[in-house]
């Protein structure tokens, strides 16, 4: 996890920040989704799986700290690689 | 049928020289219950390494979980089972090659970019979501299983009661498919997946199910009808793809796929936890542990060992410092990434409490299984629901006793005798 560009949570309730202070954010590449939905068994109050396309939507873009371990972990596990956290 | 002798020649006239001094792939199991020993041999020394197949050709095993990982992952290889490069495990015939093809054009063995169209098509029937709408149904189907074994036994057989009946009734009533047809497919689905058998035999279990598949669709050709098969065939029609034989295929596909596997994960489970009482006990005291344990299962038992990360590649590629030249086959052996220890620390116990899904049971990348999700909840409510409705269950006979299906594409056990 060295690459992230998540560093220190500043605030325990709002979204995460960067060292810039501002806050991460989460992407979602639904090109690159198969629709495995390893990201909705990890974390259902963050992503979901359109009942049209069956490919992921996020229902947070701005996860708080207290969600981005498993976040991260949700983005380990996708197996298309459609997930990444930006500084922006 | 009258030319079974020619894959004996195939097999000599294939066969590589210098491929006197390889290790052999695959390899016997010592414990029924874990990989073969010689493969974790091989890992120790290296983790990309030449082996030869018993059709006498060469391909790589790779090991470990970050390289096989790594092989998953790659777009450098292709899983076109119909690649002269592709490392089967049995000399392909034409007729056999032509039963592949027709399942690997539906899914299988699609590369991108034909890959993404033809599995966005089927995505949205396989979510989370549409499989947690099942789960009363699936509670129903386990709960009459189990009905049966009280009233037949004890002793009975696990496996035919409740370890196949399970995931198929439930893939026929998620296709569509009259569930008085099961034992055409059972039957003709071992028998296709049992490399021992001669090319004839196999194929025409494969011809068995392919006729009964391509009357089933002609049926929702004409009257769709809300199941899988009715949706899709409507679904592929607007999108302009639909292929008759392309649907048989993905039909049959679907099948097997969604029931052998998930019959034996579950006779195999209770064996794998029959052997770690204290493991059995944890999931008896606390049900709600059952979706790790189902995980903690699938790393443990790795049933589609070599046949999920079978791969050729289409340009050359590099991994772990080894060149692999276009058209050399590759075997990422899913049991070398479950059983690694330097990822899952004494990878060969099996400890619910691990219970992530790091494992590659599934495989991993874009191939990854459809109906992981599906399968999940049919194992969860399996297991939960057998140790909540027969907790004195124990096997009836030493494991190393019963018959193991060391020559199948899908490893599993053929009878499981339980008492109480």
């Amino acid at each position: 996890m060295t690459g992230d560009l998540v560093s220190q949570p500043t605030s325990p309730s709002g979204p995460a920040s960067n060292d810039a202070g501002r806050p991460v954010r989460l992407v979602a590449d639904r090109e690159r989704c198969i629709g495995a939905g390893q990201c909705v068994l990890t974390e259902p109050t963050v992503f979901d799986q359109s009942d049209a396309d069956g490919r992921v939507e996020l229902l947070i873009d701005r996860p708080g700290p207290e969600l981005l371990p498993e976040v991260r972990e949700a983005i380990a596990l996708c197996p298309g690689h459609a997930l990444s956290l930006t500084g922006t | 049928m009258t030319r079974a002798l020619e894959p004996v020649a195939d097999i000599e006239s294939e066969a590589e020289a210098g491929t006197a001094e390889l290790p052999p792939f695959p390899m016997p199991r010592v414990c029924p219950m874990d990989p073969p020993p010689g493969y974790a041999t091989l890992a120790a020394e290296r983790s990309v390494t030449k082996v030869v197949l018993p059709t006498g050709r060469t391909a790589w095993l790779v090991t470990g979980h970050g390289p096989v990982r790594q092989i998953l992952n790659d777009p450098g290889l292709s899983v076109n089972r119909t690649d002269p490069g592709y490392p089967h495990l049995v000399a392909m015939t034409p007729q056999l090659m032509a039963m592949m093809a027709q399942v690997n054009s539906s899914l299988l063995g699609l590369d991108p970019p034909r890959h993404t169209v033809y599995r966005r098509l089927l995505i949205n029937e396989f979510t989370v979501r549409r499989f947690a709408s099942m789960r009363p149904r699936i509670q129903e189907i386990v709960d009459g299983c189990i009905d049966k074994m009280l009233a037949a036994g004890p002793p009975v057989d696990l496996h035919q009661l409740l370890s196949l009946p399970v995931p198929a009734r439930v893939i026929c009533e998620l296709l569509g498919m009259p569930y008085q047809d099961h034992e055409i497919f059972e039957q003709s689905t071992q028998t296709m997946l049992n490399r021992k058998l001669s090319q004839p035999e196999r194929a025409q279990a494969a011809g068995a199910i392919r006729g009964h598949v391509d009357r089933l669709v002609t049926v929702k050709e004409n009257d769709p009808g809300d199941d899988m098969i009715g949706r899709l065939v409507v679904k592929y029609r607007e999108a302009g793809l639909y292929d008759h034989q392309q649907m048989v295929g993905l039909a049959m596909l679907l099948l097997m796929a969604g029931h052998e596997t998930t019959a034996n994960t579950i006779s195999l489970g209770v064996l794998a936890l029959a052997q770690h009482p204290d493991q059995l006990d944890l999931l008896k005291r606390d049900p709600s542990v059952t979706p790790k344990a189902v995980e903690e299962i699938l790393r443990f038992l790795s049933i589609v060992d070599a046949s999920g990360g079978s791969r050729v590649a289409v340009e050359d590629i590099e991994i772990e410092g080894v060149t692999i030249r276009k058209g050399e086959g590759i075997i990422a052996l899913l049991s070398g990434a479950n059983r690694d220890g330097g990822f899952f620390p004494e990878p060969d116990a099996l400890d619910i409490s691990r219970g992530g899904r790091h494992h590659v049971g599934f495989g991993y990348g874009i191939h990854q299984c459809l109906g992981q999700n599906l399968a999940r909840l049919e194992l969860e409510v399996a297991f939960s629901t057998l140790y909540a409705r027969i907790p004195g269950l124990r096997v009836a006979a030493p494991i190393e006793s019963l018959s193991f299906k060391d020559d199948a594409s899908v490893y599993g056990v053929v009878e499981v005798p339980v008492t109480w």
